[in-house]
């Protein structure tokens, strides 16, 4: 699927909300979820819109996302309602809702996947000092690469910064200033934009030189972090000095859009330790930092969703204690995902990779 | 008299265990008897089985209401609430009548009290004698003083008192004073037994009783048990696959096949069924072990690979493997030119004489024709299993098993006896308060005082947190030790229970007696082996290690739960699908056990091939089956019916049924038996040149029409293996060749001069019906061998049929001119698509309904209470497919005679508050277990299916779905003591 | 049979085992006489597929010099193929250990059947060597949060 159509001469963000007021106000989906800024803050949150009329505020390209949104688009599609949803999400978001689709989270029944071309986002103090100045970050944002250089440390790492699996893409990289270039990703993206009335454009042949150099500056910027964090947490006494100021808080597993569970393990009796094993422990042992199992946390959320991360760095951006979660969740989960050959967000029918396994394979394990 | 009567089973090898367990399982109490010191029969010396080579032994054991038994491999043996096992014991005398029987016993001296042996071996390591090792096929050594199986759990010794000198030296080192060499054989006398199941096998013929391969000279020479043996790890050479005379690793292995089957001048006129089959899987086992360059070769007469994957298991031992099967049958073998080597001389497939060197022979021996029936087998109220008459496979064995266990249940309730209602013994009110442990330490008749005073156990245990008391015993061996500690627990507080004593496994049937007694449920008991922690008493870690052991099973005590367990009511309704053989005598067999049963035929009358019947013994029991289906009230008959649909879990099904006007009705049954037959197959076009070419179906009924005149039919050639053993149909339909030869024969005797040539690939007269083969070649029929490449071939000339092939006899081509083409097209299943996906059950790529597992539950399907027997499932006879249709009752039965059926403690169960519903534990689980309830929006286990594999509870991430007894929350405090 | 390594350094090792293949072959090399080294804790799991990722970095984490996890060979397991379900989750809790300086050795799996007892004695000798070729594990001794 590749149906282009070329908005011009007005900013990103008014082509968009023209584009996703028209899907409201002539009855192609019945709610929109799309980030905006609420009369309180410039900081956009995700917003349910049912009428046109209020979408005044939305501001889905603004460099900031207090959460990835998966979250919140699960909550909206956790099971069909009969209701068309149009979900406008960075492409971190639809890799992280395609997880939690196979995890049954929610469902893309009767559901339009919106995506943007992400340029990263700030840390919210970040971006709001910017609003605070500059007013209108959004579109500043779009033309200052110096301004481009102040998102997370995650985001300068991020090579999957086109929305890939939507159904339709809002592209403004390689763009004309003041165009946007809509592009449809599947049968239901291409009908749309028809009714829509945008007018059919070429893919134009500077999009790709300009996401080839990000993509590459992305990938150094990964390696340079991969290759530092390894170094950093490749002996688990490094790694307790990196984790030494957890709290336990789990701010970061609440964060994860891929951590779905309704009460984390750590939080049920699982990890509930008696009394008694505390006294025994600190006996053996000399001493016990309470609350326990900091390490065994981090691990254990590791094996739990490694395979699933999108490397959205919300683990990061939420730690009180400033650990560079994603830093670390990142790098391992390029190592849990090279082995079983999974990526997430790839593939909707795709399993996660524990629920495949080979029937048959040859007897004994080398001896 | 009050007691409900116990069944006796006699014999604890496949057979026995399988019965047993059926009854077991249906709340019969059970005496299950063997004569050898361990339970388990040929079972403890296979490692593996044909036609998968995998191990799969334990399947045999109860998939729910698995409280009542322990979960261990079988070859440690049995345990089950409602089976008494008997070892070294044989039955002597049997006397009264079904439903309230005698059976006298004798129980042989061993030597050893095993209630006191605790099989700490130091009796076998100071015993001087050594005699061969029975159990490695003498290939190894033993003592005098021996652990028959060594698997064998409780790891009691018994002494075998031909050998022993009386020496002395164990009776002094016995730390439990359980020797007695004085002891004297006691006869049990065992009444109110409702019947009798006689399962005691057909023995192992031995060449050396007819030594025709020179078994005594030549060290290479083994049987294939022996080969087994070398084959196992737990061998006498670790599994090293050596030959005996130098233990070095052979090059060349010659398997003979039929030595001691097949054979009338021994008085062997029978086929023993699976020798082929073993053979097989021994050479591809030898080429897995020594490369795949080691040369295998198997000598045979007919490669009986009757079974349904049997085929397709030769052709790629033949082709991938480069197994080599040699037609032929090998009359000596002689001393190779070097050391230990063999030389055996045969004639080729093209007539070559060949002188051949092996390094190593194996004889394929069965059946032992010199074991006798014991007398009292024909008292009336003994069932014997087939397998006491015939030697077979261990697919059919338990099928055979099951069946006998059928009609066993059938005799007992014509003789008003039921099962006992079995409450489950009701908890102390103590378990539900916080945990306080027990922990009681053995010192083993003082054996231990030393140790313990040395390192002040009790003291240090102590430090173990948690509400604990410690009492110290002399020994729980006694009775006078476990009444102590039985004591304690009842007028105590506490509700676990720690001993550290010796062997865990000894304990088991300690710990079920304590739970028993006194409510505590044997989950909340545990043993550590202090013995052999013991044992390193110099140590100076002894301490720590026997703390550590003990801390470890501490924490997991006290952090074990009783889950509440769901019951489900049964529907004690069965829906058996298809009329014929199979379906009609699972039919009956429920109905015979106050069981209604709903039968779906998809033709108009019921009877399955009945029409096409003409063996006069089979005609009658089919007819009977159909007439007794008709007169049972409890049976609804549907003919015109299939069914559609079915949705549901054990016990509590719903299937959609629709007639031929599509008219539909749902109907609500507890378990289903999938029959869906077979029937034959169509002779191929190419065939159909001539009139004169028929298959053998037709020929069958124009020979059995009234008044038959067979005066002008002179020469009649068979062919077998039309269309089948082969791609896209490469499996053996079983009847065929068993029907030509009855078929010749009968022509024979409306025409005594007809000549009869049969063309056959391998004859596959399994079992007694070799005696047929026999029969028609005495009576002057000619067989002449073919192979799949080297088809003869039907010529039609100037109105002539001509039949073209080779003689390897005469070594020359032979054509025949015949009368009569007759053509072996075999069978094939009924369509089973509907039923397949209706009941989501596996096929095979022949389009046969797929057992659970073909060897240990052969008439189950993936599905708990799904079950399937008869042509629906693999080519049979109709004597098979009826004892088919009577196992998968008796398993059906299992579930359909209880009026409810609980989670067992070892199970999964969710705890909905924090699930997060993401349905990875229903996609993990491999018994289809759980489920979504959608009215409560939940996952829902179900009880029935569900195995404690723990899967779930491991691919879940947080916890929401824990196993009973294996709690996570248990597992990691143990984990923790284990590294403190 | 248990013996005591004589060496210094005395690793600790934790043996997840399932109940019905490797735990008999346990059984058996103890009734057979077979030393195997003593230092080894040995849990009895159902099933291999019932180990929890949890167990293993708890073992790791407490101290353990290396985790043993011993399952029925392909097609043996009672549970149809929990053995395979574990490999394949086995290889992601490699992954993970290994990025924070637990050598992959450390964590080893084995199929060993029922009637193996000189293969699991085999295996357990290997093992306690390889790990005291390796020495301590990174995190004996150390105050893990």
């Amino acid at each position: 699927m590749s149906v282009y159509a070329m908005v011009k001469d007005a900013s990103p963000t008014v082509a968009v909300k023209a584009a996703l007021t028209k899907l409201l106000s002539q009855n192609l989906v019945d709610a929109v979820l799309v980030a905006a800024k609420s009369p309180y803050s410039a900081l956009p949150m995700p917003t349910l819109f049912a009428e046109a009329s209020a979408m005044d505020g939305i501001d889905p390209l603004a460099p900031a996302a207090p959460f990835n949104a998966a979250r919140q688009a699960a909550t909206v599609s956790r099971q069909a309602t009969g209701k068309r949803l149009a979900l406008v999400l960075r492409p971190c978001e639809i890799r992280a809702l395609i997880e939690l689709v196979k995890l049954n989270q929610c469902t893309l029944e009767n559901v339009v996947l919106i995506g943007i071309d992400c340029l990263g986002r700030m840390e919210n103090e970040v971006f709001l000092r910017h609003a605070s100045a500059l007013g209108d970050v959004t579109s500043e944002f779009q033309k200052n690469t110096s301004l481009q250089d102040d998102i997370t440390r995650t985001c300068q790492m991020c090579e999957q910064f086109e929305p890939a699996h939507a159904d339709i893409a809002m592209s403004t990289l390689g763009m004309a200033e003041n165009s946007v270039l809509f592009a449809s990703g599947s049968e239901t993206g291409e009908a749309l934009l028809k009714e829509l009335g945008l007018s059919p454009a070429e893919n134009p042949a500077q999009r790709e030189t300009v996401t080839k150099q990000l993509r590459e500056k992305r990938a150094a910027c990964k390696k340079e972090v991969f290759a530092e964090t390894s170094e950093k947490i490749n002996s688990i006494e490094k790694f307790e000095k990196m984790i030494g100021t957890c709290l336990n808080c789990y701010n970061c597993r609440q964060a994860c859009p891929v951590c779905y569970c309704r009460e984390c393990v750590f939080l049920t009796d699982v990890f509930a330790a008696r009394p008694e094993t505390l006294l025994r422990r600190a006996q053996k042992r000399g001493s016990v930092k309470l609350p326990t199992d900091t390490t065994m946390f981090h691990l254990t959320r590791l094996s739990h969703i490694a395979h699933s991360c999108v490397g959205c760095g919300q683990c990061s951006s939420v730690c009180p204690s400033n650990i560079p979660v994603a830093d670390i969740f990142t790098t391992v989960a390029a190592q849990v995902q090279a082995a079983y050959d999974y990526v997430p967000g790839r593939d909707v029918q795709e399993p996660i990779p524990y629920l495949i396994f080979a029937e048959k394979q040859k007897s004994g394990e080398p001896k | 008299m009050n007691q409900p009567a116990k069944i006796v089973v006699i014999g604890a090898g496949i057979s026995g265990i399988r019965s047993a367990l059926d009854l077991a399982e249906l709340g019969y109490k059970v005496c299950l008897l063997d004569r050898a010191p361990a339970m388990g029969g040929i079972l403890t010396r296979l490692d593996r089985q044909f036609p998968n080579n995998h191990c799969g032994i334990c399947r045999m054991l109860p998939m729910f209401d698995r409280d009542n038994s322990e979960a261990f491999c079988l070859r440690k043996g049995l345990s089950h609430d409602n089976i008494e096992l008997l070892l070294s014991t044989e039955v002597t005398g049997v006397e009264g009548n079904p439903g309230n029987m005698t059976v006298t016993m004798v129980r042989q001296a061993t030597g050893v009290d095993a209630d006191r042996c605790i099989g700490c071996r130091e009796c076998e390591k100071i015993c001087p004698v050594e005699v061969p090792d029975s159990f490695n096929a003498e290939l190894g050594k033993r003592k005098a003083i021996y652990l028959e199986v060594p698997y064998q759990r409780p790891n009691q010794r018994v002494i075998d008192l031909q050998a022993c000198t009386r020496c002395g030296e164990c009776v002094k080192v016995c730390p439990t004073a359980a020797i007695d060499l004085d002891m004297k054989p006691e006869i049990l006398t065992f009444e109110n037994i409702g019947g009798i199941v006689l399962a005691s096998g057909t023995g192992l013929f031995n060449p050396q009783d007819t030594d025709v391969y020179g078994m005594d000279h030549f060290p290479n020479v083994v049987t294939s048990s022996a080969f087994e043996r070398i084959l196992s790890s737990s061998g006498p050479y670790q599994g090293s696959l050596m030959r005996p005379s130098d233990q070095h690793p052979p090059r060349k292995i010659a398997w003979i096949q039929c030595v001691g089957s097949r054979n009338p001048m021994i008085g062997a006129d029978y086929c023993s069924s699976a020798c082929c089959m073993i053979s097989i899987k021994q050479a591809l086992f030898a080429k897995e072990r020594l490369g795949s360059d080691t040369q295998t070769t198997i000598f045979y007469m007919d490669m009986r690979t009757f079974g349904r994957d049997y085929q397709r298991y030769r052709d790629q031992a033949e082709k991938e493997n480069k197994v080599a099967f040699v037609r032929c049958r090998i009359h000596s073998i002689e001393p190779g030119d070097e050391e230990g080597n063999l030389k055996i001389s045969y004639v080729d497939h093209s007539g070559k004489p060949v002188n051949a060197v092996f390094d190593m022979a194996v004889l394929a021996t069965g059946k032992d024709p010199l074991r006798k029936i014991p007398d009292f087998a024909a008292h009336p109220g003994i069932i014997a299993t087939d397998a006491v008459s015939e030697w077979m496979d261990i697919g059919s064995a338990v099928v055979s098993a099951s069946a006998v266990s059928e009609r066993l249940v059938r005799m007992l309730s014509s003789a008003g006896i039921s099962p006992e209602k079995q409450a489950a013994p009701p908890l102390s009110d103590k378990v539900a308060a916080p945990p306080h442990l027990q922990v009681v330490l053995c010192s083993c008749h003082g054996s231990l005082d030393k140790v313990l005073a040395e390192n002040q156990l009790a003291a240090e245990l102590k430090k173990i947190p948690g509400r604990m008391d410690i009492m110290q015993v002399k020994s729980v061996c006694d009775a006078e030790g476990l009444e102590k500690v039985k004591e304690t627990l009842e007028s105590g507080p506490a509700n676990r229970l720690l001993f550290a004593a010796c062997d865990t496994q000894v304990f088991l049937p300690k710990l079920r007696q304590l739970a028993a007694q006194t409510g505590i449920p044997k989950e909340f008991m545990d043993v550590v082996n202090l013995r052999v922690l013991a044992e390193n008493a110099s140590s100076p870690e002894v301490l720590g290690e026997m703390m550590q052991q003990l801390e470890m099973r501490a924490n997991r005590l006290f952090r074990k739960k009783i889950t509440p367990t769901d019951s489900r009511p049964i529907r004690k309704t069965a829906l058996v699908i298809g009329g014929g053989p199979a379906g009609l005598s699972a039919a009956l067999a429920l109905a015979a056990q106050k069981i209604k049963v709903i039968l779906v035929e998809k033709q108009e009358t019921i009877g399955g091939n009945f029409a096409n019947i003409y063996d006069a013994q089979n005609r009658e029991m089919i007819g009977q089956l159909i007439a007794e289906a008709k007169d049972q009230p409890l049976i609804t008959i549907h003919t015109d019916t299939e069914v559609i649909n079915n949705a549901g879990v054990a016990g509590q099904f719903a299937a959609r049924l629709r007639d031929k006007n599509g008219a539909e009705i749902t109907i609500l049954h507890g378990a289903a038996v999938i029959a869906t037959g077979g029937g034959k197959a169509d002779l191929p076009a190419d065939t159909r040149a001539d009139n004169k070419i028929i298959s053998l179906y037709d020929l069958e009924a124009e020979l059995n029409q009234p008044g038959m005149d067979a005066a002008n039919i002179n020469t009649v050639v068979f062919m077998q293996c039309v269309g089948s053993r082969e791609e896209p149909r490469n499996y053996c339909s079983r009847i065929c060749c068993l029907k030509s030869l009855k078929t010749a024969m009968k022509l024979k005797e409306l025409n005594p001069d007809c000549n009869i040539s049969i063309f056959y690939r391998d004859m596959m007269t399994y079992g007694e019906s070799e005696k047929f083969y026999t029969q028609a070649r005495a009576k002057g029929i000619i067989f002449i061998p073919f192979e799949k490449q080297e088809k003869p071939q039907i010529k039609i000339e100037a109105g002539r049929v001509l039949v073209q092939g080779f003689d390897p006899v005469l070594n020359e081509p032979v054509c025949l001119e015949a009368d009569r083409v007759v053509l072996a097209s075999g069978l094939i299943p009924n369509p089973v698509d509907v039923v397949a996906q209706a009941f989501q059950v596996s096929t095979t790529r022949d389009g046969f309904i797929r057992e659970a597992d073909s060897k240990w539950r052969p008439v189950d399907t993936g599905r708990e209470g799904i079950f399937v027997c008869g042509l629906a499932r693999g080519p049979v006879r109709a004597d098979e497919a009826v004892q088919e249709g009577k196992a998968a009752a008796l398993r059906a039965l299992r579930i359909l005679a209880r009026d409810t059926i609980a989670a067992s403690r070892h199970s999964a169960y969710v705890r909905h508050a924090i699930c997060s519903l993401c349905e990875r534990c229903i996609a993990i689980c491999p018994f289809d277990a759980r489920f979504i309830d959608p009215d409560l929006g939940r996952i829902m286990v179900d009880p029935v299916a569900c195995q404690g594999c723990g899967l779930c509870a491991a691919e879940c991430p947080n916890g929401a779905t824990l196993i009973g007894d294996f709690e996570e929350y248990g597992v990691l405090d143990e984990i923790e003591a284990a590294l403190g | 049979m248990v013996k005591s390594m004589s060496d210094d350094y005395q690793p600790k090792i934790i043996a997840l085992v399932c109940n019905w293949c490797t735990y008999t072959a346990a059984d058996l090399a103890g009734t057979s006489r077979l030393c195997y080294p003593s230092n080894i804790r040995m849990i009895r799991m159902m099933c291999t597929g019932m180990i929890d990722p949890k167990y293993i970095l708890k073992a790791f984490l407490d101290g353990a010099d290396g985790v043993f996890i011993g399952g029925c060979h392909p097609g043996d397991c009672h549970y149809i193929n929990g053995n395979l379900k574990f490999k394949k989750r086995m290889a992601g809790i490699e992954a993970i250990i290994s990025q924070f300086g637990f050598e992959e050795d450390r964590l080893r799996l084995r199929w060993i059947g029922a009637s193996e007892g000189p293969e699991f004695q085999h295996n357990m000798t290997d093992f306690i060597q390889t790990i005291q070729n390796m020495g301590p594990s990174p995190a004996k001794g150390l105050m893990v949060l």
